[in-house]
Formats: C-alpha cells, structure tokens, sequence
C-alpha cells in the first residue's frame, strides 16, 4: 500500500550523488562510501575485492536499513594507501576482472557455437 | 473377491478413526483445552523449583525420551501414569474417549456388531475402496500395532490376566509403555552425559514443560474432606466431562476410582454438578476448603505438599472451576449458596487480602496499594530495548473483556458473545471471568432476598470487596451494577455493622467517592462517631468500657473518613467530630491497645488532613483564593495533642509504638508545611518533645519477630526519618540520629537479600500469566511467603524507605555502603521516594563526584588523559534517563500533566513533590503500565540508550560502582549484555571516552567471568538472534576495532551455546574478519578451550572456513579464530579416543584439510601446526592423517 515505488530502488534521485565519501574523524586512514541505490550485490564483491588488496586493514559494508535503497562501505588502510585509493583500485580491478570473464565467456559461446554447427 | 473384514475393526472405531463411509453425525469434539495452554499465568519460568523430598524432585527433561533412563530409574515408578498421558492424544481421540468411557465388553460386542451390519449393506467395491483408504492411511507398522493389541484385547476378554494394560485396550495407549516397563530395563540404556546435561538446561520452554507436569501432578492428588491432601494417586484419571447420563454417573460414581479415599479436585467438582443437593453442597464446600488451604499454603510457603501447583491448578487454564463456582451460586439449594459464598471467599483469597491491606492502611502514606488482577509484563525484544528485560506490565484480561456494558442492559446486544468467550476470559483470570458470567447481579440478589445469616454476608461482602479491588474496572463494575452498592449500605450501613466496601471503591477514585458521599454513605458511618462524642461527653466512664467492643467499626469508620478528606471531601465535618477526636487523641497514656488503635487511626486522619494545610510563611498564612483545605487555627491544638503524646508513651506495647508512629508522620507533616521563618513556637515545642521521645520504647520490638511488630517499628524508623528530616530543614537538628542509624545497620542486611530477589524474580514475569499480585497474595517462589503483596515485603519497603531517608541526614561518609543503598532502592515501588532515593543517595552531587574520580583512575591507568570535571555533567542525563525510562508510566494523559502543570507554584519547592504524587487523584495504584519493581539490572539501562551522553554516563557509573564493589550484585550476564548492546548500536564505541571506559569494563569483566555465559537464561532464549546483529555489527563498521574484538569474543567462549557460538562464527567468517579478532591473549585467555568442541555443525564450521581460507589471515596475525579452530579440531580430530560414531567424522574433517593444504603457503603452515599440536603423538596424528587422506600427506 505505502511500499515506495519500484524505481526508487536503482534511480539516483537529482541532486544525489551516486557515490559520497566521508572520511572517518575517530580512526587513522578511514573513511565511509555512501553508494546510493545499490545492495548486497556490489555492496559484497566490493567488500571481497578490497579484502584482496594487502593495504586495505579494514573493509565491510552494511545496509542501514532495508528501506533505504543504499549501502555504506567503510575501509580502512594502511599508511601507504588511502581509502579513495584503495577503492578505486578494487573498482578497476573488479572491471577488468569482469570484462576479462565476460570475453572468456564469449569467446568460449562463440567456439561453442562454432563447434555444433 | 471376498471381503474378510478383519479383526481390528471394532477397535479402530473405537480408537476414533472414524471408519470410511461411516455418515454417521460425529461426536462434537471436547471444547475444554488441554492444561497448559498458551498465554497463562501457569506459564513460564518463574516458579521455583519445588523439591520438597526427593522423590518429588522435578524433572526438566522430557518425560520419556530413551536417554533419560536412569533419571527415570529415580523417580517413583507411579508418576509415570500421568508423564505419559499426553494431552495431544487426548485431545485428538476425543470422541473416541467418549465411547471409550463405557468400553464394557458388552458395548464393544453392540459396536462389532454395527460394524458388521454396515459391511453387508456395502457393495463389495465400497468395501474395496474402504479398505484401500483404511490401509493408506494406517501404513503397516500401525496395522501391525493394532492387530497385536486386538490379540491383547482378545486374551483379556477370555480372562487371562494381562499385565500390560490392567485397563481397558482404549486406555493402553496411554498406560501400556509406562506402568509396563520395569525399572531395571530402563536403567541399564546408557546415558550419555552430554545429552543429559543439555536436557537439564534451563531454558524457558524446557522450564514450562517442567512447570506443567508439576500442574499435572495435582489432577491426581486426593484430598480429604477437610481438603487436606491424602494422597497423589496414581489412578489414571478419565476424562470424565462427558458423562452423558447424569442420573447413571450420580448413581454409579463410576468415574475415577470410587472407592479411595479422598476426592481429587476434578471429582470435587463433579460432585458440585450432582443431582443430588447433598452431594452438590459437599462438592462445593470440598472445593472451598481446598482453596482455602492452598492459598494459605502457598502464603505460608509450607512444604509438605506442592502447594503452589494446586493453587495455579484451582485457577488454572481449563475455566471448570469457575463455572461450577458460578453454577452453585445459582443453586436453589441455600446450603450450596453458602458454602459457595465461602469457596468464593478463599478462591478470591480475601481474607489474605484483607489482612495486607489493613497492615497497608497503617503504614504512610497509607500504602503503596496495588490493585490485585493479574498481570504479566511484556516482552523484552530485541529491537526496542536489546533485551533489557523489565518491561511494562499489562492485564491479563483487558477491561473491555469484563464486559461492562453487559453488565448494565443484560442481554441486549450480547448476539456476538457466547458462553465460551465468558470461559475464555475465566481462563486468563478468574475474578474477571466471575465477573463476566454476572456474579455481581446473583450476589446483589442473594443479599437483598436470601436473607441468609451474617456470616454468609460477610463472606459475599469480602467477595465484593475481592473484586471491587481487582482492577479499576472490576471497580467500576461494582459500582455500575444496578442498586448493588444501595442495597449494601441501606442493609449494612443502617443497622451499623462493619462494612468496607465503600472503603475499597472511594480508594478507587474520586468519583466513586463523591457519589458515596452524595448517597450519604459517610453520613451514616459517621454516625457512629458522632454517636460516641456524644456518649464520651456525657458519661465518659461508661462508654470507656463499651469502646473496645466497637473499635474496628470506628477505625472503618475513619478510615473511610480519611479517604474522603484525601479526595477533598467532608473535611468541614471535623469541627462535628472533633470532641470524640480529641477523647482519644488525648489519651496517651490509656493503656488500652483498642484506644491505641483509634488513635493511630485518627493521627492518620490528621495526617491526611495536614497535607491540605496551606504553606505556613512568616507567622501568617499563604493563603489561595481557593483553599479550601485545614486551617491553621485548628491544626495547632492537635499538634500539641500530638506532642503530649511525645512526652507521656511509656511502655512500648506494639499499639502504643505504631499510634506513636502515626502521631510522629502527623507532626512530620506539618512540619513539611512550614516554611523555616514560619511557626518558631511551634517547631521549637516540637523539637524538644521530639528529643524527649523515648529510643529505648523501641528495643522492645527490635526482637520481637511478628509481622505486625515488624511493621510498627519499620513505620516508626520511617516517622523519625521523616520528622528528623522536616526538622533539619527549618534549621533544627535531633539528637535521635544515632539510636535509629544502629536500628538501620542491623536491619539491612535482611532487607538487601529480600531486594535482589525481589527485583531479579519480577523481571522474568514476561509471558501471560506472570503471578497474580493479588490472588494468593502474589506468587513467589524464591521468598517463601513473599509475593507481590506480602507482608514481608511491605515490611522490607517500609524500612528501606525509611533507612533511605535516614540515611539522607547523614553527615560525612555513609555508614551503609552504596551496594546496600542500591539494593534497599531496587525494593521501593513508589515513584516518588525512588527519584528521591536517585537524586539523594545514588546519584546525589557528591556521590556522583565519587563514582566519576573511581571511574576515571581506572580509564586513566595513571595517563592522566581524561579530568573528572569533564564528565560532571553526566549526572543530569542519567537523573533524566532513569526517571523516564523505568519511573514514568508508560501512557501520562495529557490532561493530567496540564492539571499538574498549573498546580505548580512558585513557592513550593522539592518537598512537596512527593506529597503531590501522594495526593494524586487515585489511591490505589495500577502495575499495568509501569516498570516497578527495579529489576535488579536496572542501573544497566544506560547502556541501552540511544543517546551516546547518556551512554557515557551509565559506562562511567557502572564503572564506577564496580570499582567501589558496589556492582557486584548485579548477573554478570546482564554486565556483558550491556555492553554489548553499545558495541552492537551504532558506533559510539569509537568515541574516545567511551571506548576508554568500555576496555576497562572489560578487563574486569575478562576477570570476574571465569567460565561460559549462559545468555539464554540469563538474558533471553532468542539471544542468538542479537548475538548475530553484533557480529554483523562488528564485519560491517568496527574499523577491527580491538575493543569491539574482545567483546565478540565473549561469545567465542567455550561453554557457550552452539547456537549463540555458530551463529556469531557463521557471521564473521561469511565477512571474511575473523583474522581482525585479536589474540588470545588479549581476551582473557583460559576460557576458550576447556572443555574441547564436541558439536559436529561447529567443528564442521571451524574446518570450512580452515579448507576456505578464512582462517589464512587469522594464522598470520595468530588471532583468536585460528587458536580456537586449531585447538577444537585437533582435539577433535587427534585425540578423540575411539567412538566409533565420530570416526567418520574425524576422518572427513582430516581428509578436508589435507587436501586443502595444497591451497598455498599458508594451509601448510597451518597443517603442520595442527599435526605437532600433540607433540607427543607426533607420529600416530600423522598416521592417522595419512590414513584418512588416503596417503596425501
């Protein structure tokens, strides 16, 4: 009756920027990304690729509320790296790990196809 | 093909499967619930254990699950009948059990034979089809059952004598397993311990499964006619409320077993049904004696028979009771009417109430009074406090169930209920379900027509007044019942016989008040006293002597008065009574205990007549255009009655004291209307006769042990407390101080055990169907004798109020430690002296400044990092804090905060706060709605508060009281809970303070908690769930924060539940942060790994995250997780002894890990530390892994 909309859930309102950082004033090297209108879904493979990177001391997520359609990462590193770094890092890697999957995957459908007809 | 019917026929119609194509109409199925429903008061874990002999002892375990055999093997073989009769089955074979009942051979034979006749008129397919669906639906092993039995049935109808089933073949599923197995069989299955121990676990399901098989225990007990119990018999009771032929049941009695001695309540109350008034009348009076000595059984604590059980089984879930109560009060026969006035009387414990609220009525300030319907507190839950537990209380029956309108125009919009709702509502509360069903209306008439004898009346009247004090609404049906309340006064009242219903109603509220006033009520009562200022005048010699006789009159009389000038009422009719006022306010030294009494009675009506006496400033009245109130013309002569009184007591007789006490409250009073320039005379008089008041009256009854000399010396401690105190704020001081400080000391430490179980006892009333305050006067299982409403403990609320405020005039340090001073509160239920015992004593300025610099030494460890001044502030939030939290009721109107609101004037100050809340429009006060009793965690809610100041505040005091030892009361389950709960909301816990004080909270607690937790007792049976949220809490925002870790390690402990343990693992592996837990060492070690992990789906969970790598990090940085893992495994694995059963197991598990010790560096690392971890065993670990791995190693 009152559930908001569907949309909601992946539009980024105007004037909301998808990504917002906020570093931490309690803890060294820490800090907080706000992603708005995402899950569990990058929310965890974020999380697991920061725990790849041996700069990064800390790194989780959570879903404030089931309601409120965003996560918040928060990361901690070493001295020799930054939250933002370190995050941009796990980005780029999770893309080129992804584009590089997605190639193996056609290129394994096309030798598939090739193969039966 | 043709059809055999087979041999079991007959019996399976019996047994209740009704046979296929059978149209005949079913039988209704039985409406009475099984015992223990859901939603009761007999439910849930607050009973204590009964064990009054050891054959009696109660098991927690289930009642026949193989493993338990020896506990089995202990217990008297005759109790199993009754483990065994599962209600279920009843239940469900009930139309079955009403056949059953007459299974004669004869009857079976008429059934056997309709069964037949059905057969033939089948055609053969039906049959077929019958017998497919028959078969289908019994499976072989049930036909297999079911044919032996008929063989049974078969030998025992030609006369052999079977001893499986001495009963009839419809009974055996019951008795059969139990009264057959011999002890000796039983014995020699072996026990394992583990399981065992599990089973006696205490958690709140296993408990009320305990707790019902005590319930049980009473359907078999018999009781003489005397209700003394005889026996508990181990005749398996039939269910006998569906004996269809009356006259055949009243003639043959054929139910039960006929010839033993004694009647079982349930035959009682058959008896009551009877055709026969005879058997009606002793049924009923059977029934009565029964309450009677349960209720004074359970009051008394004995425990020679489970007396707590009968009385929960005489108001228990199956409503029989009180409708055969209702029904005999309908009878024609008068000799039933009476006995069921009296069985009334005790089932609604009367005369135990009557006895606490008259020691209520002589204790200031007349109270606390609670209303008596049973209540339970609502539900700790896990998002709204963390589990805090001590909820608000609400009704058992809400008010709207009582039916109020119904009451009035009888049956006329009535359509929608039936009877069964009215039983529904007997259920949950008996009073209520009385009510209901209409009893108010039948006692009306039995006392306008009946005529009966005054004892009778007597007993309707206490009746009335039971449930006039019920709840407010149960009040309000007493005075809405049409011409109830006229009758009584005009057949009570007029020919001057004692009465006090009126009392109870005016307590109730204002209103209520007003309309006895306009009936003339208090006119008439009144009476009295007008009548004997007359007689004292004239012939004063005479009338002395006739004065005894009538003095409980009087003080009714009074009592009634006094409620009256309480609600602003009467209080011109002084100036009528005041000469027979003042014969007895004068006679200090009569001698006389009946004089004694009324003149305790009339200082209380002083007393209450003080409190509306304007604010005395300058030598001259503050006067409100509106007071309507005492004036001071007239207070002072009483007050030099009152010091008379100071200066001639003499002897120390109990009366004497307690009138000495009231006359001290009355002065006390007064002299908290006078500001310090007002009335010098008068104070000064009052001083010196106060320094007069002889101690040594006292010592007397510091050893006498009676309840009532308890009380009078309690209230006597409380009135110098309050005089003192008065005193020492118009600038004088007392020279008592140092008698009443010994009386105190010496009386403390009773009182603080009392306290803790009180506090700890009301916390865990959750489900509904806590103990009735009332009823029984307040169940309690840990002090005997001592429920919601007991003497001892108003006794124990008396003292601590008073100790409390005596403790306020103290100069210099405290002679009685802030522990004791935190137990005496936790005993208080009054709001008003609770916030004054806060702000006084445990949390006063100086007090406060204690705690902080204890607290902040400890943060500092000599850094010197924080100041005490800092945190000064921290004292207003938790004052705030803890009055709202666990002081304010749950809903304040919003009228009456206005009403307050305006009241308030410039010149009153503290003082008259608590005499505000005294003069509150309603006297008796309702649980429902409010937190009190403290549960004896109370100072812990801080920790639950959203407000990070406030959380800082409760962290310092907690500290701080742990430091000075004065926490050491409290569960330390509870302690670690709390500060759980502030790790698990959000992130306050890396705030710098905060974190500070909760690393040093958790050294001592790493100290004090040598062993595992047990949460689901001690906080709540779902505590997994919130042990979960933490680790979450913990992977998702900690930044690995150390202090965090160690809190989660708390749950890591071995010993603690699987389930809290797996969940928490299960949690942080999934996150990948168990390598951010730190290490042992860090966590107060030696609590992790003895006993070593047996449960499987733990081991399994430790060597999935092992053969996953979750644990490679772990080992790097040796956290706890990989110790715990290494250790539980190894032992598991290597050092399991030879069980067969967990071979596999160790054999998968090794294989596992041997495999994935190809991974990387790491796993192999880890595989040798698990192989050299029995370094002794070196080679036969490293066989037994290459054997399991199938030579990887």
């Amino acid at each position: 009756m009152n559930a908001p909309d569907r949309y909601e859930r992946f539009v980024v309102p105007e004037g909301t920027k998808k990504v917002a950082y906020e570093r931490d004033m309690k803890v060294m090297n820490a800090g907080a990304f706000t992603i708005q209108r995402e899950d569990h879904t990058v929310g965890n493979v974020v999380r697991m690729q920061l725990h790849r990177d041996p700069n990064v001391l800390f790194a989780g997520y959570k879903l404030p509320h089931p309601l409120q359609y965003k996560i918040i990462v928060k990361v901690q590193t070493t001295s020799q790296s930054s939250p933002i770094q370190a995050y941009n890092l796990a980005l780029s890697d999770l893309d080129k790990e992804l584009e590089h999957l997605k190639r193996a995957f056609e290129s394994e459908v096309a030798q598939r196809q090739t193969d039966y007809y | 093909m043709e059809y055999e019917p087979l041999g079991v026929l007959g019996e399976i119609k019996e047994k209740g499967f009704s046979a296929a194509g059978d149209s005949s109409p079913q039988l209704p199925a039985i409406t009475a619930l099984p015992f223990p429903v859901a939603r009761h008061r007999s439910h849930g874990p607050h009973w204590g254990v009964f064990s009054p002999r050891s054959d009696e002892i109660v098991d927690l375990d289930e009642p026949d699950g193989p493993l338990e055999g020896g506990r089995d093997a202990a217990r008297p073989l005759q109790r199993k009948s009754r483990d065994d009769s599962r209600w279920k089955e009843v239940a469900a074979a009930a139309a079955a059990a009403a056949q059953g009942k007459d299974a004669v051979p004869s009857q079976a034979q008429e059934i056997d034979a309709e069964n037949r006749a059905r057969i033939s008129s089948m055609s053969s397919q039906e049959i077929s089809d019958a017998h497919r669906e028959l078969l289908e639906r019994l499976g072989p092993e049930k036909i297999k059952m079911l044919q032996r039995r008929g063989m049974e049935k078969e030998k025992q109808r030609f006369g052999e004598k079977n001893p499986i089933s001495p009963e009839d073949g419809d009974k055996s599923a019951k008795t059969s397993t139990s009264t057959a197995t011999p002890k000796d069989a039983k014995m020699q299955i072996p026990v394992r311990a583990n399981e065992q121990e599990k089973s006696v676990k205490v958690v709140a399901g296993v408990m009320t499964s305990a707790w019902t098989e005590r319930v049980e225990a009473i359907k078999s007990m018999r009781f003489s006619l005397d209700g003394e119990v005889i026996s508990s018999s181990n005749t398996d009771m039939q269910d006998d409320s569906d004996l269809s032929s009356v006259a055949q049941r009243d003639y043959l009695r054929a139910e039960g077993d006929p010839s033993a001695l004694g009647y079982t309540i349930k035959e009682a109350a058959l008896l009551s049904r009877s055709t026969v008034p005879a058997h009606r009348a002793a049924g009923v009076q059977l029934l009565g004696t029964i309450f009677s000595n349960a209720a004074s059984g359970l009051q008394d604590g004995r425990n020679d028979y489970d007396w707590q059980a009968v009385w929960a089984y005489c108001l228990g879930p199956q409503p029989e009771l009180t409708l055969t109560l209702r029904l005999a009060l309908d009878d024609t026969n008068l000799t039933s009417v009476v006995s069921c006035a009296k069985a009334l009387q005790a089932m609604l414990s009367s005369s135990q109430n009557d006895d606490f609220f008259n020691l209520c009525e002589r204790s200031w300030p007349g109270g606390p009074l609670w209303w008596t319907a049973p209540v339970f507190r609502k539900r700790s839950n896990h998002e709204e406090d963390g589990y805090l537990g001590g909820g608000y209380w609400k009704y058992n029956v809400k008010s709207s169930e009582l039916l109020l309108s119904q009451v009035n125009n009888n049956d006329n919009d009535n359509s929608d209920t039936t009877v069964a709702d009215d039983a529904t509502v007997a259920t949950k509360d008996v009073a209520a379900g009385f009510i209901r069903m209409g009893v108010l209306p039948r006692i009306r008439y039995i006392l306008e027509v009946e005529k009966l004898d005054a004892a009778v009346n007597a007993a309707l009247l206490s009746t009335l007044v039971a449930f006039a004090r019920h709840s407010p609404a149960a009040a309000k049906a007493v005075m809405e019942c049409p011409r109830l309340i006229n009758s009584v006064i005009q057949r009570f009242l007029l020919p001057e016989e004692d009465d006090d219903t009126p009392l109870v109603l005016s307590q109730a509220s204002k209103s209520y008040c007003v309309h006895f006033a306009e009936l003339g009520a208090l006119q008439t009562a009144t009476s009295e006293l007008f009548e004997w200022s007359y007689r004292l005048t004239m012939f004063p010699r005479a009338a002395a002597a006739d004065l005894s006789k009538d003095s409980a009159i009087l003080q009714e009389a009074l009592r009634l008065w006094k409620i009256c000038i309480f609600h602003g009422i009467g209080i011109s009719l002084f100036a009528d009574f005041h000469p027979a006022l003042s014969a007895w306010l004068s006679s200090a030294s009569s001698g006389d205990p009946a004089i004694y009494n009324l003149a305790q009675e009339s200082y209380s009506v002083l007393e209450v007549l003080a409190r509306t006496l304007p604010v005395m400033v300058k030598g001259q009245q503050h006067t409100q255009a509106s007071h309507t109130g005492w004036s001071w013309s007239i207070a002072v002569p009483m007050v030099k009655y009152g010091l008379s009184w100071l200066e001639e007591s003499s002897q120390g007789s109990e009366a004497e004291v307690m009138a000495l006490g009231s006359v001290l409250h009355f002065l006390a009073t007064v002299c908290e209307r006078v500001r310090p320039e007002g009335l010098p005379d008068l104070v000064l008089q009052v001083e010196q006769a106060f320094d007069r008041v002889q101690a040594r009256l006292v010592s007397t009854l510091r050893q006498s042990s009676t309840v009532y000399a308890k009380l009078t010396l309690a209230n006597f401690l409380h009135a110098t407390a309050r005089l003192a105190s008065g005193l020492e704020k118009l600038g004088r001081e007392t020279k008592q101080l140092d008698i009443l400080l010994d009386i105190a000391k010496e009386k403390r430490m009773e009182m603080v055990n009392l306290g803790s179980l009180h506090g700890e006892e009301h916390c865990g009333c959750t489900a509904r169907g806590g103990p009735a305050p009332g009823l029984g006067v307040g169940w309690s299982s840990r002090v005997p004798g001592g429920g919601f409403c007991s003497s001892k403990l108003l006794v124990a609320r008396v003292y601590a109020s008073g100790i409390l405020r005596l403790l306020e005039l103290e100069k210099g340090s405290s002679s009685i430690s802030l522990k004791t001073k935190l137990n005496l509160t936790a005993l208080l239920t009054e709001p008003s002296s609770l916030e004054r015992a806060l702000s006084r004593h445990i949390l006063s300025e100086e007090r406060w400044l204690l705690t902080l610099d204890d607290a902040v030494k400890r943060i500092n460890q000599g850094k010197g990092l924080y100041d005490t001044t800092q945190f000064k502030g921290g004292r207003e939030f938790l004052l705030q804090h803890f009055t709202k939290f666990w002081l304010q009721k749950k809903q304040p109107k919003q009228h009456d905060l206005k009403k307050k609101l305006e009241t308030i004037k410039e010149e009153e100050t503290e003082e008259e706060d608590e005499e505000k809340t005294a003069n509150s429009t309603v006297l008796l006060r309702e649980w429902k709605g409010t937190r009190l009793p403290l549960p004896c965690h109370w100072i812990l809610s801080p920790l639950h508060s959203k407000s990070s100041d406030v959380t800082l505040a409760g962290l310092l005091l907690l500290l701080g009281l742990e430091e000075g030892g004065a926490a050491s009361d409290i569960p330390i389950v509870r302690k670690v809970h709390a500060l759980s709960t502030v790790f698990a909301a959000g992130d306050t816990f890396l705030e710098e303070p905060v974190s500070d004080a909760l690393g040093s909270l958790q050294d001592i607690y790493f100290e004090e908690a040598r062993g595992a937790l047990d949460f689901q007792s001690g906080v709540d049976a779902d505590y997994a769930l919130f042990a979960e949220g933490l680790a979450q809490n913990f992977a998702a925002a900690s930044y690995g924060d150390l202090r965090f870790g160690r809190q989660v390690a708390f749950y890591l402990r071995s010993g603690t539940d699987v389930s809290i343990h797996g969940a928490v693992w299960r949690c942080l592996a999934q996150a990948e942060v168990l390598s951010l837990l730190p290490p042992v060492e860090e966590c107060g070690p030696g609590v992790y790994f003895d006993p070593p992990q047996r449960s499987i789906p733990l081991l399994d969970m430790f060597v999935s995250s092992w053969i996953t790598g979750g644990l490679d990090r772990a080992f790097l940085r040796k956290a706890l997780p990989f110790r715990l893992a290494l250790h539980h495994v190894a032992h598991f694995v290597l050092n399991a002894g030879d069980d067969e059963t967990l071979l596999l197991h160790r054999q998968k598990f090794a294989r596992s890990i041997s495999r994935a010790s190809r991974r990387n560096r790491e796993s192999k690392e880890m595989l040798r530390e698990l192989l050299h971890y029995f370094p002794d065993k070196l080679e036969q670990s490293q066989r037994f892994l290459k054997e399991a791995g199938g030579g990887e190693v």
